[in-house]
C-alpha cells in the first residue's frame, strides 16, 4: 500500500527537482511511520486517511508553480515508448498525409469559390433596375455567411496541427511546449475573444447579414412577378436577323453578353442569321456588317448573381441565341464575354479564339485553329473534341475540364474543383511539345497523350496515364498528388 | 478567498504554531487542519518555502520508535515575519470589524 503510494506521488512530483521532491516525500514517510508507530494504524488506513497522490501532487505543484503532468500524457519509464511511436508513424501515413491538405484544399477551394462569387456580385450593376439592390444584398449576407464558414475551417484546421504537435511531442518524449500552445492562438476564435469589441461587431454582422438573406430573400419572392421583368428572368421575346453576304472569308465575332446559350450552328444558305431569345431587357443588340466582316452581339450586362427568383426561373425558361453561319464561312476571330450561358461552337475554321464565360459550359466540336485558343469558365466545364490548334488554354474553376481527339502543340488545362480529361491528343509520330494539368479537387486521366513534356498536378486527386503506343517515351514528365493514387503507365523519364 | 491573502494567512498560522513550540510537519499540519480544514498537501510546500526565506530552522530529534523526526524552529528573522504579519492581520481585521459594525462613514 505504502510502497504503491510513495511510488505514484515520486512520479507525479518528477516535474521537481530532485531535492524538493525528497523533501516532500519524506514527510508522506514521516508520516506512515508516525501512523504506524504511535497511533497504531495500518498502512491502509493512512492511505485513506491521505489524499490521493495526483490531488497532493497537484497542490504542492501549484504551491512551487510547476504544471503538473496527469498520467495519462506520460510514458512508462524513461526515454521514447516503442508503441507510442509506432503509433504517431501510421498515424501520419495513413492519416496526417491526406487529412491535413485534403482540409486545407477544401478551405482554399471553398474561398476561392466565394471569391468568384464575389465578383459575380460586383458585375451586377448597381443602377440597373428596381429590384437589384436586394439581389445585391442577399448576395452580400450569403457571402458574409460564406466567409464564415471558411474561417470556421481554417480554426479547425489550426486546432488540429495543434494537437498534432503536442501529440508528436508527447509521444517523443519532448515535454510540453510553449510555442504549441501560441499555434491554438492562430485561430480566428481565439483573436476575436481577445477582442470583445470586434466579436461584437462580429455577431452584429451576423444579425444583419441574416436579416439581409430574409428580407432581400422575402422582397424578391414577394416581387417575383416585377421583379423577373427587371432581372432578366422576365418573358422573353423572339428576335431574329437574317444578312446575305457574298465574302465568306476572314469574319469577326465579338460578344458581350449576359444571359442567354450561344450556340453556333452551319446552315445552307448564304447568309448570316441570328436568332435570339433573350428578355427585353437585355437590351440585347445584334449587327452583321459585311463591310467589314463583323458580327457584334451586345447585351446590356445585366443579372444573374443572388437573385432566388431568376434561379427558380433560369431552370425553366433558358434564353437562347443561335448564330447561323454558312458552312464555308471562316472566322478570323471569336472573342466572346458571357456571363451567364453556355457558349457552343462546331465545325469551323477558325483563327484567334478567346470564349470566357462565368456561369456556364464552353462546349466546342471539330474546330480547327491556326492561333491560340483560349478556353474559360467559372462555374462549369470546358469540353473540347476534335480540336487542333498550336496553343490551347481550357479553364474552369468549379467544374470538369474534357478534351479528346485533338492536336495541339501546346496544352494547358487547369481547374480547381473538378476533374481533368485529356484524351487522344496527337499521335505517336508527330508529338506536342507540352502538357500541363492541374486541378486541386479532382483526378487527371490521361488516355493517349503524346506530348514531350507532360506535367500533371492534383492535391486530392489521383492521376492516371495510359497509352496504347508503348514505344512512345515522355521525355519529361512530372506528376504529383497528396492524396490521390497514381497509376502512370507510360514509359517515361521522370523530371 | 483572494490567494494572496490566503497565503499570507496561511504563513501567519504557520508561524503562529511555531512560536508556540517546535513541531514536526504532521504536528503542525493537524494543528491548522483542526482549525481550519486545509488540505495536508498544501502544507508541506509552505514550509519548505519558508525554511528557504529563513524564517524557520530545522533540526532532527529522535523520535523513540522510529527514525528521527525532523522538527521545524523559528529563528530571529521567522519572530520578526510573525510579529510583522501579526500587524498588519491586525490592522486587515480591524478594518473589516469597522465595516461589517457599521461604523463607517
Amino acid at each position: 500500500m505504502k510502497d504503491q503510494f510513495m511510488k505514484q506521488l515520486a512520479m507525479y512530483l518528477e516535474p521537481l527537482n530532485e531535492e524538493e521532491r525528497a523533501e516532500i516525500l519524506s514527510f508522506y514517510e514521516e508520516r506512515f511511520y508516525t501512523g504506524k508507530l504511535y497511533e497504531g494504524k495500518s498502512e491502509a488506513e493512512i492511505v485513506a486517511e491521505l489524499e490521493d497522490p495526483e490531488d497532493i501532487a497537484r497542490n504542492v505543484l501549484r504551491e512551487y508553480g510547476k504544471p503538473f503532468v496527469p498520467q495519462s500524457h506520460r510514458s512508462e519509464g524513461e526515454g521514447v515508448r516503442v508503441g507510442s511511436l509506432i503509433g504517431v508513424i501510421l498515424f501520419d501515413m495513413f492519416f496526417v498525409s491526406w487529412f491535413v491538405p485534403a482540409l486545407f484544399a477544401i478551405m482554399s477551394g471553398f474561398a476561392a469559390g466565394l471569391a468568384s462569387l464575389l465578383v459575380t456580385l460586383v458585375m451586377v450593376p448597381f443602377s440597373a433596375a428596381e429590384g437589384s439592390l436586394a439581389t445585391i444584398l442577399v448576395g452580400l449576407g450569403l457571402l458574409f455567411f460564406g466567409a464564415l464558414l471558411v474561417l470556421w475551417l481554417y480554426d479547425i484546421l489550426v486546432t488540429f496541427i495543434a494537437w498534432l504537435l503536442k501529440w508528436h511531442l508527447e509521444a517523443l518524449n519532448l515535454g510540453a511546449k510553449d510555442w504549441v500552445r501560441r499555434i491554438r492562438n492562430l485561430r480566428v476564435s481565439n483573436f476575436l475573444k481577445k477582442r470583445p469589441r470586434t466579436n461584437k461587431l462580429k455577431n452584429q454582422l451576423k444579425f444583419v447579414a441574416l436579416l439581409l438573406v430574409i428580407v432581400g430573400g422575402f422582397y424578391q419572392i414577394v416581387n417575383f412577378n416585377t421583379l423577373r421583368f427587371n432581372l432578366g428572368a422576365q418573358e422573353l421575346i423572339t428576335d431574329s436577323v437574317e444578312e446575305p453576304i457574298t465574302d465568306v472569308e476572314g469574319w469577326d465575332v465579338d460578344g458581350e453578353l449576359g444571359t442567354g446559350d450561344l450556340v453556333f450552328y452551319t446552315h445552307e444558305q448564304d447568309t448570316i442569321r441570328i436568332e435570339t431569345r433573350v428578355a427585353e431587357n437585355a437590351d440585347m443588340e445584334v449587327s452583321i456588317d459585311e463591310a467589314t466582316k463583323t458580327i457584334t452581339m451586345t447585351q446590356d450586362i445585366n443579372y444573374f448573381s443572388f437573385n432566388i427568383g431568376q434561379w427558380i426561373h433560369s431552370f425553366t425558361n433558358e434564353p437562347t441565341i443561335d448564330v447561323y453561319l454558312p458552312e464555308d464561312l471562316s472566322l478570323e476571330s471569336v472573342n466572346i464575354d458571357h456571363m451567364n450561358g453556355d457558349i457552343v461552337l462546331n465545325d469551323h475554321t477558325v483563327g484567334e479564339l478567346d470564349l470566357f464565360t462565368i456561369n456556364g459550359d464552353v462546349r466546342l466540336d471539330s474546330i480547327a485553329s491556326d492561333a491560340p485558343m483560349h478556353l474559360g469558365t467559372t462555374n462549369g466545364n470546358v469540353i473540347g473534341q476534335s480540336l487542333s490548334s498550336s496553343e490551347l488554354d481550357a479553364n474552369s474553376t468549379n467544374g470538369r475540364v474534357d478534351i479528346r481527339n485533338g492536336t495541339f502543340d501546346t496544352l494547358d488545362a487547369s481547374t480547381t474543383n473538378g476533374k481533368i480529361i485529356v484524351q487522344d491528343i496527337n499521335d505517336a509520330s508527330t508529338p506536342g511539345s507540352k502538357l500541363e494539368t492541374k486541378t486541386t479537387n479532382g483526378n487527371i486521366e490521361l488516355v493517349n497523350v503524346y506530348m514531350d513534356h507532360v506535367t500533371m498536378k492534383s492535391t486530392n486527386g489521383s492521376l492516371s496515364y495510359d497509352n496504347d503506343d508503348d514505344t512512345f517515351i515522355i521525355d519529361r514528365l512530372s506528376y504529383t498528388t497528396t492524396n490521390g493514387r497514381t497509376d502512370i503507365s507510360v514509359p517515361h523519364t521522370r523530371d | 478567498m483572494d490567494a494572496q491573502l490566503k497565503k499570507g494567512v496561511l504563513d501567519l498560522m504557520v508561524l503562529s504554531v511555531l512560536k508556540k513550540m517546535d513541531a514536526y510537519g504532521y504536528i503542525i499540519y493537524q494543528r491548522l487542519n483542526a482549525s481550519l480544514g486545509i488540505s495536508e498537501s498544501t502544507i508541506y510546500p509552505i514550509l519548505r518555502r519558508m525554511v528557504k526565506a529563513g524564517y524557520m530552522d530545522t533540526y532532527l530529534k529522535p523520535s523513540g520508535l522510529g527514525p528521527a523526526r525532523k522538527y521545524f524552529t523559528l529563528t530571529p528573522e521567522g519572530h520578526d515575519h510573525h510579529r510583522r504579519l501579526m500587524e498588519s492581520w491586525q490592522s486587515f481585521e480591524n478594518t473589516v470589524n469597522t465595516f461589517v459594525k457599521g461604523e463607517f462613514e
